[in-house]
């Protein structure tokens, strides 16, 4: 059933003055993200007392809205020396921070302590403690994107754009691989449980504060770019409101002290 | 999108937008916009390879290794806030060397190329530019700066540079960059070629 529309004329039969009416359809339309903006602004003013920047939530729609899920974790690649995988931009090794390294991981392998990853960008190899040895990527003859890392009975191979080229490591060479080659290319595979579990707590650490939420709710950023524009447009409407009372009450006090005709 | 054009151009007669759908279109070209805007991919001024060869005239010599020692590696940590691999691929010609290096701008790394000759920066380079602002650095009014830039012994470059309004961030990375060149340059040449 629609609404009925706001009636142009009083009961007594006088109009309805448009300031009146423009004041009344954006109250209506405001009256929800107000009491959002209030109640939240009341809750950030008195954030330290309510405790929020230390108490975090956890439920399913903020994970969802933070990317917090456990989905969110990716697969990696078991080597001898552990597992790797890549969340965001951190690279971990058995749940341990290794690197930092934009490009995608595409595979990781152990030869003996020397650990080398494969990122779409080139290969890095790391020593026992996780320092880096040596970046290999264009200038060695590994021209990007790397898609695969791998290994046959000769070398370690690599998938590059020009297909898959044996590298030498020591000498930093690459070299045409032979059609018949049996390669063993790394595989992707989730992490095990208890893994993937402490990858999580890693990944999202406590999470976001009470606090964070409660800022992107007021300032509609928790919705991205389309909230805020709501909210702009909210704070518009109170702007005008603010204009438009004030019009009105000046307005009807002149007519209150205007003599009856 | 493609379809909406399509049966707006097919249609013969062109139904006046209501200021609904106007608003509704508009908001969707902005969303469009702010994507393409914020989804901003590598820059590569010019590849790692072809910097090389410059350098050199078109016959680069095979890439040489130095071996970034611990002390050396101490320095660079200073200056750029993380340290180097411990092989650092370089080449070498006579007193020419060239040093393919990174450093973090804002939150992403520049890949600049450094061409060092008696100890004195002949050529400074942004080769690939990943950070979303900032890539003024590229430009010769700012990498010109560097020519002829030396070491003074407290390790600072023997000059100011002149930043750039809004990539402030950058130009350090740059002028850090410069100073490991020179010191990695130093350590090269330290050792027989």
């Amino acid at each position: 059933m629609k609404p009925e529309p706001l009636p142009l004329r009083r009961a007594n039969g006088t109009r309805v003055h448009p300031a009146t009416r423009w004041h009344r359809a954006l109250g209506i339309f405001s009256t929800l993200i107000v009491i959002i903006t209030v109640i939240t602004g009341l809750a950030l003013n008195h954030g330290d007392a309510l405790d929020l920047p230390r108490r975090h939530p956890h439920n399913a729609l903020v994970d969802k809205l933070y990317r917090q899920s456990d989905n969110a974790l990716p697969m990696g690649y078991a080597t001898a020396r552990g597992f790797v995988t890549q969340l965001g931009a951190a690279v971990y090794l058995d749940g341990q921070t290794l690197a930092s390294h934009d490009a995608a991981l595409v595979g990781a392998l152990a030869q003996g302590d020397t650990l080398l990853v494969a990122y779409r960008d080139g290969l890095v190899q790391y020593d026992a403690q996780g320092q880096v040895v040596e970046n290999y990527a264009a200038l060695d003859g590994l021209p990007p994107p790397l898609t695969r890392v791998g290994h046959d009975v000769r070398a370690l191979v690599l998938e590059t754009a020009n297909g898959p080229l044996y590298f030498d490591i020591d000498k930093g060479v690459a070299s045409t691989v032979p059609k018949e080659a049996m390669i063993e290319w790394a595989e992707a595979s989730a992490p095990s449980a208890a893994l993937a579990a402490t990858l999580a707590d890693v990944y999202r650490g406590s999470g976001v504060s009470y606090e964070r939420v409660l800022l992107d709710l007021h300032s509609g950023r928790l919705f991205g770019r389309v909230g805020e524009l709501v909210v702009d447009a909210a704070a518009l409407c109170l702007l005008t409101l603010a204009l438009t009372g004030t019009y009105m009450f000046f307005k009807f006090k002149r007519g209150a002290q205007r003599p009856p005709r | 999108m493609v379809s909406t054009w399509a049966s707006a151009t097919s249609s013969k007669r062109i139904s006046p937008c209501r200021p609904r759908q106007f608003l509704l279109r508009a908001a969707c070209a902005v969303c469009c916009l702010v994507n393409v805007l914020a989804a901003q991919a590598d820059e590569v001024y010019l590849e790692p390879t072809a910097f090389v060869s410059q350098a050199f005239d078109g016959q680069p010599p095979q890439a040489g290794k130095l071996w970034v020692a611990p002390e050396l590696n101490a320095r660079v940590k200073d200056i750029l806030g993380n340290a180097l691999p411990l092989r650092q691929k370089y080449w070498r010609q006579g007193e020419r060397t060239v040093w393919i290096l990174e450093a973090i701008g804002r939150d992403k790394p520049i890949t600049a190329g450094y061409v060092v000759e008696q100890a004195a920066i002949t050529r400074t380079a942004i080769l690939i530019y990943r950070e979303s602002r900032g890539a003024e650095v590229r430009h010769p009014f700012f990498t010109d700066q560097f020519k002829g830039a030396t070491l003074k012994r407290d390790g600072a470059l023997d000059r100011h540079i002149d930043g750039i309004t809004g990539a402030t961030l950058s130009v350090h990375a740059i002028s850090a960059l410069a100073r490991v060149a020179l010191l990695l340059d130093e350590a090269a040449r330290a050792k027989p070629p």
